[in-house]
């Protein structure tokens, strides 16, 4: 019975739940549908309030009766349902068993009839067995026993109504936001039915926007439409979080008010006061650049630091192939930033928060923006359109300084290049291109050959390149050139590397005799152009005479006279400047046979005091008096003029003599120069046989020939050139004829030329190698025998002149020193003289003075024929005849003490001149005969050892290309050794010129080492260019030398005392500058900006003018 | 002992502990004076006896140890920034590249000192290349009472004429930096050609004293300012 008891509670307790859940959802059907049915009716009373605006009772009434009906409504629809409140336990259990019953097949009214027989069976009264009573119960337990009651509520009924009442209520509710401005009002009216809207009630009013988004900056226009005719005036409130304000407005159109609200840059709320509820304005900010900065790395190649542009700086402008590195910051954290370009695909740029930071490669002129999105989706508007413009690589820039024309080479066959280069970023590459043609041949220019003058890794912007060309290698033969360019690459890796060349050169090698025309025809121009000085210049002195004498007789100088002796003047000035530009002339015809070798040491050194000569041909007197007479032109101060004419007529006779020394010497020189350059042709073909010998093996028989041809060509000129000299000299009876004419002897009789055309014949039929040596043999000996004639013709012109002009000095001196001797004798009588001897004495000294006339003569007739007589001994010897004529003409006048003086002087200038001439012989001779080794003979032995390492160098050369043998490599050794010996036996021996040579210790380490390069067979590239370098020192060293010794301004005496003023203090703002510059950098590098360096500047330019001030 | 003496005396005396102190007071430090080597052509090694009779001179005179043998350097060399004084001299023409350019300036700019001296000829090559070291500076004819001619032997009347190259009194120009000589020039005298051995020249005793005494002057000018 227990059990039952359990079962039946259970069964109780779930038919309970079934009914509270059946009951809420009972009132929840209800509810919906009381709202269904009031929502309509509750906004079709404000509708009413709305468009009606009712008086108060009109509206408590319609407020009433719209809460009646709600309120009928709500007893209508839930009226039933209310006894849930009332009896909580209704409907009674047996009805909510027979509900259950009725879902569950075959139950029926069972559960409801067990429920009741269990619940009545203490009673019994109908005696039921109450075993059948349990049974029953746990019958229906069984059946129920997993079963929720609840599962059969029936909940479509709410769900459906709860669908209507959603419908409903999102309609209204839309209605009443969309028009809140109208059903607010109008509940807010109803709610308050007995408040007096009287006058606002009236007025309708509607604003637009309402609430909005608004970008920040921008605009908003809010426009107010009202039915009320009366109101025109309306207060805007705005209300920040700060503070509020109010803007009064009125209508500008009818019914239609309109206001801006400019500038909105935070969010705000704003109303119409008494009309509308507040809204919401918000901003919203746009997404922009705060901040940016550009750093432009330009290309590696140009080895440019980065340059960091200013702060929101964006426009570019930079090299193609530079990088531009973006960085910056924006005003809020974005979703995504582009660079866009016009010209090219946009880039992303990578940002985190409001940072970015990206990089794009200048290719092209372009322009760019960056565009900007947020995460709500707004882009920055109005972008700033930024310029990139590429600045170009300019192509690099070559030029040769030097020569920088075209040019004919000299022995040496060295070009001095003096290349300038220079790129913007950098010259990478110098190259130099060469080409070797015939005189008439045209340049093809594919034949080019290149070698590689610089190239570097890095680069520089600016290259000034010395480099000594040797020609050597080109085995030249006269007449031909060497066509040649430079070109420069620069460092251009992005577009590849651009080049400039310069135009073509040419180098020129004109034969020895051609130079020696060329030089012999300026000589023979500027002979005659000294004797048509002369002339003129006789002319002018008849001139000055006949106008002297006339202006002696004139009273007064008339101005016909005046122009006259001006005339004469500028006659004399266009003497003076044609002089001057013989002297430079000159300069440049020995400057040309230096650089050419034509002239020995001895003829050079004649040919530098040749022109001393001729630059003192217009002497410091006469130059003197031109100026006087100018003077005196300009003052018209006759008298002057008068005595000037007379001096310039003196000193016209003194230029001529000096003229005629100048033009004599200047022939006689012409005709050891032209020995000398017979000399040199001689050497030049004799070395040319050499290398025919020699040359056998490695040449073609086509340059041979062409050798040959060139050496035949050199012979008949060099037996023109004997001739032209044997003329000469017999015309001169000159001694050293002799030896010239045996040399021509040697050059027919031994049939120099005719064997050159043999070899010649020989070698076009290649038929006896062994002859055309044989012969080539013979001939180099006859040019050796002609050659030693020659030197020998040389040495006895050399020797002749000296002879005659220390024979002609050594008169002169004893001449001189008898002079001496009989005015000293004129002297002592003049000391003690009675007045009966003055015409006696006066009649000696004038025999004195013609004594002297003939020693001045017959020396000047001496020195015109030697360089070396010193001019200064006939200046002494013209003093000298002065003081004696003062001297006679003081006797005469009886004035015994003048004439004393005058004499004495006399006397010491006739001294002074037989010391002038002695030290002058003494110096000849020393010349002559000179102890130890001669500067010329230094010379010749330096020249020589030149040669033999050219020689050794050129065989290198031409082996280095095939393997060498040990046989040939010892041989090289062996002559490496012995020019190697000979410099050092060279340089003992001229201790003092070896000085001068500075590194020739250097030379014969290098020697050493090529040496054994050979010995160890081991000659590469490095030994070439050891030897290349021995080389070009021994001819530097050559150079060094000559220019030295014969540097015409540069005196290497010990210094003299000068007594100089100091120099004026240092400038007190010497340093000013500096520290201007310093200060400024300093300030510079603290990060001041350009505003403040300004005034930084002024701060320093004012300080350091106030420390001037108090200095 | 005059006043001027016994300043003299302390200044050198102070000069060598200054120069000692400064080469990080190493005892073997010997002071060299180096050959500037040179592009162009101009003879850079001219008279090789010269420096080293000169550090003998001064070793001997202010007591300052020096190196018995030329020390050379160019402008390019690492080493540049480790010698106190370059030496330049020749005859000719020099040249200076780009970048030798700025080494020079920064090494004048930063302590350093040159001393060069016309051996006839280089003037005109010097003065360009110089120009292209400091544009913005001017080659200054040093007065009389500088410093340079009175800092250990006195020379009153400027630099002292060594060889008659040219006629004419000797000159000496400087480049100026803060206040500092960093360039001596000397024109028109050829000093170095008085340090020669005597047989080179053939200068006179008296001649050849005044030249190491200039030097030494120079030197000593170059160490201490």
């Amino acid at each position: 019975m227990r059990t039952s008891n359990a079962i039946y509670e259970r069964l109780v307790k779930e038919l309970d739940r079934f009914r509270k859940h059946s009951n809420f959802l009972s009132l929840l059907k209800v509810l919906f549908r009381f709202l269904v049915l009031s929502l309509p009716i509750l906004f079709s009373s404000l509708l009413l309030e709305a468009v009606f605006n009712f008086q108060p009772i009109a509206r408590l009434c319609l407020s009433l009766c719209t809460l009646f009906v709600l309120i009928i409504l709500l007893i209508r629809v839930a009226g039933s349902q209310l006894y849930i409140f009332i009896k909580p336990n209704t409907p009674p259990l047996n009805e909510i068993a027979l509900t259950v019953g009725k879902f569950y097949k075959g139950i029926n009214d069972r559960l409801a009839n067990t429920l009741q027989m269990f619940a009545k069976h203490e009673q019994n009264r109908e005696n039921y067995s109450r075993e059948l009573i349990s049974h029953s119960l746990v019958q229906i337990n069984e059946t129920f026993e997993k079963t929720d009651f609840v599962q059969f509520l029936d909940r479509r009924p709410v769900i459906r109504w709860s669908q209507y009442t959603g419908a409903v209520l999102m309609s209204v509710l839309f209605l009443v936001i969309l028009f809140k401005s109208v059903f607010l009002p109008s509940f807010h009216r109803l709610a308050h039915p007995l408040r007096d809207y009287s006058n606002k009630a009236q007025i309708q009013v509607f604003l637009t926007p309402g609430d909005i988004k608004i970008v920040k900056g921008n605009p908003l226009t809010v426009k107010i439409w009202t039915n009320s005719e009366e109101q025109q005036r309306f207060q805007l409130k705005f209300m920040h979080s700060r503070r509020s304000s109010v803007q009064a407005f009125q209508a500008s159109q009818q019914d239609t008010f309109k206001h801006v609200i400019r500038n909105i840059q935070d969010s705000l709320q704003y109303q119409i006061a008494g009309y509308s509820p507040p809204y919401m304005i918000s901003v919203v900010e746009l997404p922009m650049i705060r901040q940016m900065q550009l750093k432009l790395v330009p290309p590696p190649y140009t080895n440019q630091d980065p340059i960091v542009l200013e702060k929101n700086v964006g426009n570019v402008t930079a090299l193609k192939g530079s990088e531009v590195h973006i960085s910056g910051r924006v005003n809020k954290v974005i979703k995504n930033i582009k660079l866009h370009f016009n010209n090219r695909k946009a880039i992303d740029i990578e940002s985190e928060g409001p940072f970015f930071r990206g990089v794009f490669e200048v290719s092209r002129d372009d322009q760019y923006h960056f565009l900007l999105e947020d995460f709500e989706g707004y882009q920055n508007s109005n972008p700033i359109v930024y310029r990139i413009e590429t600045l170009a690589d300019r192509h690099p820039f070559i030029q040769v300084l030097n020569p920088g024309k075209d040019i004919e080479l000299n022995e040496d066959m060295n070009i001095p290049l003096l290349i300038h280069a220079e790129d913007d970023y950098g010259v990478s590459e110098i190259r130099l291109a060469s080409l070797k043609i015939g005189s008439e041949e045209t340049i093809d220019s594919t034949k080019f050959q290149y070698s590689s003058l610089y190239a570097s890794r890095q680069p520089q912007e600016s290259i000034n390149l010395n480099h000594i060309w040797s020609l050597l290698s080109y085995d030249m033969l006269p007449n031909e050139e060497i066509v040649y360019y430079l070109e420069a690459f620069d460092n251009d890796d992005i577009n590849g590397p651009k080049s400039a060349k310069t135009d073509f050169y040419r180098a020129r090698f004109p034969s020895i005799y051609e130079i020696y025309q060329q030089v012999a025809f300026q000589q023979d121009e500027a002979i005659q152009h000294f004797e048509n000085i002369y002339d003129k210049s006789q002319d002018l002195k008849k001139e000055i005479d006949q106008l002297s004498l006339q202006l002696k007789r004139a009273k007064e100088l008339e101005w016909q006279e005046r122009q006259q002796v001006n005339d004469a003047l500028v006659r004399k000035q266009q003497i003076q400047k044609e002089i001057r530009e013989l002297s430079d002339q000159l300069d440049n015809m020995v400057e040309k046979m230096e650089d050419n070798q034509l002239l020995s040491m001895q003829t050079l050194e004649k040919y530098k005091e040749l022109q001393r000569l001729v630059d003192d041909v217009m002497t410091p007197e006469l130059r003197n008096v031109m100026k006087n007479l100018t003077k005196a032109i300009e003052n018209i101060d006759q008298n002057m003029i008068n005595q000037t004419l007379e001096k310039l007529s003196k000193g016209e006779d003194e230029f001529q003599k000096r003229l005629d020394r100048a033009i004599e010497i200047f022939k006689n020189l012409k005709l050891e120069q032209q020995l000398d350059q017979a000399i040199k042709m001689t050497q030049g073909l004799k070395e040319k046989q050499k290398s025919l010998q020699e040359a056998g093996s490695k040449k073609t028989n086509e340059d041979i020939l062409k050798r040959n041809e060139n050496s035949i060509k050199e012979a008949d000129n060099l037996e023109s050139l004997l001739r032209e000299i044997y003329e000469k000299m017999s015309e001169t009876e000159n001694t050293a004829k002799d030896s010239v004419d045996r040399a021509l002897d040697i050059f027919e009789e031994e049939e120099v030329k005719s064997k050159m055309q043999n070899i010649q014949k020989q070698l076009l039929s290649s038929s006896d190698p062994a002859g055309v040596n044989k012969q080539s043999k013979q001939i180099e000996q006859s040019l050796q025998k002609m050659e030693q004639q020659l030197q020998s013709a040389k040495n006895s012109m050399s020797g002749q002149a000296m002879k005659k002009a220390i024979a002609a000095m050594r008169k002169a001196s004893r001449d001189l020193i008898r002079l001496s001797e009989e005015q000293e004798r004129n002297l002592v009588n003049t000391e003690g003289m009675m007045t009966p001897d003055v015409p006696k004495l006066a009649t000696s000294e004038n025999d004195l003075i013609q004594a002297l006339g003939r020693v001045t003569e017959e020396l000047f007739i001496a020195a015109k024929q030697n360089i070396f007589i010193q001019q200064k001994a006939g200046k002494s010897l013209e003093k000298a005849k002065t003081h004696m004529e003062n001297g006679r003409d003081a006797l005469v006048e009886r004035r015994q003490s003048r004439s004393l003086i005058e004499q004495k002087q006399a006397m010491q200038e006739i001294n002074k001149t037989v010391k002038i001439l002695i030290d002058n012989m003494q110096q000849m001779m020393m010349q002559g005969s000179g102890s130890g080794m001669s500067f010329e003979q230094f010379m010749q032995q330096m020249q020589k050892l030149g040669q033999m390492q050219q020689g050794i160098n050129q065989q290198t050369m031409g082996m280095a290309q095939q393997l060498m043998e040990q046989a040939a490599m010892s041989r090289m050794a062996a002559k490496q050794g012995q020019v190697r010996k000979s410099l050092q036996q060279l340089a003992e021996e001229a201790k003092e010129m070896s000085n001068v040579l500075g590194d020739l210790d250097r030379i014969v380490e290098d020697m050493k080492k090529v040496e054994d390069d050979f010995s160890d067979q081991k000659v590469n590239r490095q030994t070439i260019e050891r030897q290349e370098k021995i080389l070009s020192r021994m001819l530097d060293a050559q150079k060094s030398i000559r220019e030295r010794e014969f540097s015409k301004k540069r005196k290497a005496e010990t210094g003299k005392t000068y007594q100089a003023a100091s120099p004026e203090a240092l400038p007190s703002d010497f340093d000013h500058e500096d520290q201007l510059t310093q200060g400024l950098l300093r300030a510079k590098k603290q990060g001041f900006s350009n505003d403040y360096l300004k005034l930084i500047e002024q701060y320093f330019r004012s300080l350091s003018e106030r420390q001037n001030e108090k200095k | 002992m005059s006043r001027r003496s016994i300043k003299t005396f302390l200044l050198i005396i102070f000069s060598a502990l200054l120069v000692g102190y400064a080469m990080g007071a190493d005892s073997s430090y010997r002071l060299g004076l180096i050959r500037l080597k040179y592009s162009g052509g101009g003879d850079w090694y001219n008279d090789p006896s010269c420096i080293p009779n000169l550090l003998r001179y001064m070793e001997t005179h202010v007591q300052l140890k020096t190196a018995q043998a030329e020390q050379q350097a160019s402008l390019l060399d690492k080493t540049l920034f480790s010698h106190p004084v370059l030496f330049l001299t020749g005859h000719g023409r020099i040249f200076f590249s780009q970048k030798e350019v700025k080494r020079l300036r920064t090494y004048l700019m930063n302590g350093g000192f040159l001393f060069a001296d016309d051996d006839y000829g280089m003037n005109r090559y010097f003065r360009e290349e110089m120009k292209k070291v400091f544009p913005d500076k001017e080659l200054l004819e040093i007065p009389f009472d500088h410093p340079v001619y009175h800092l250990v032997f006195n020379f009153p009347n400027g630099l002292p004429k060594i060889h008659e190259h040219d006629g004419g009194p000797p000159k000496g120009y400087g480049y100026f930096h803060q206040g500092r000589m960093v360039v001596f020039y000397a024109f028109n005298t050829n000093i170095s050609d008085g340090w020669a051995d005597p047989a080179v020249h053939g200068d006179p005793e008296e001649v050849r004293e005044r030249a190491l005494q200039m030097g030494t002057n120079i030197v000593i000018y170059a160490l201490t300012h």
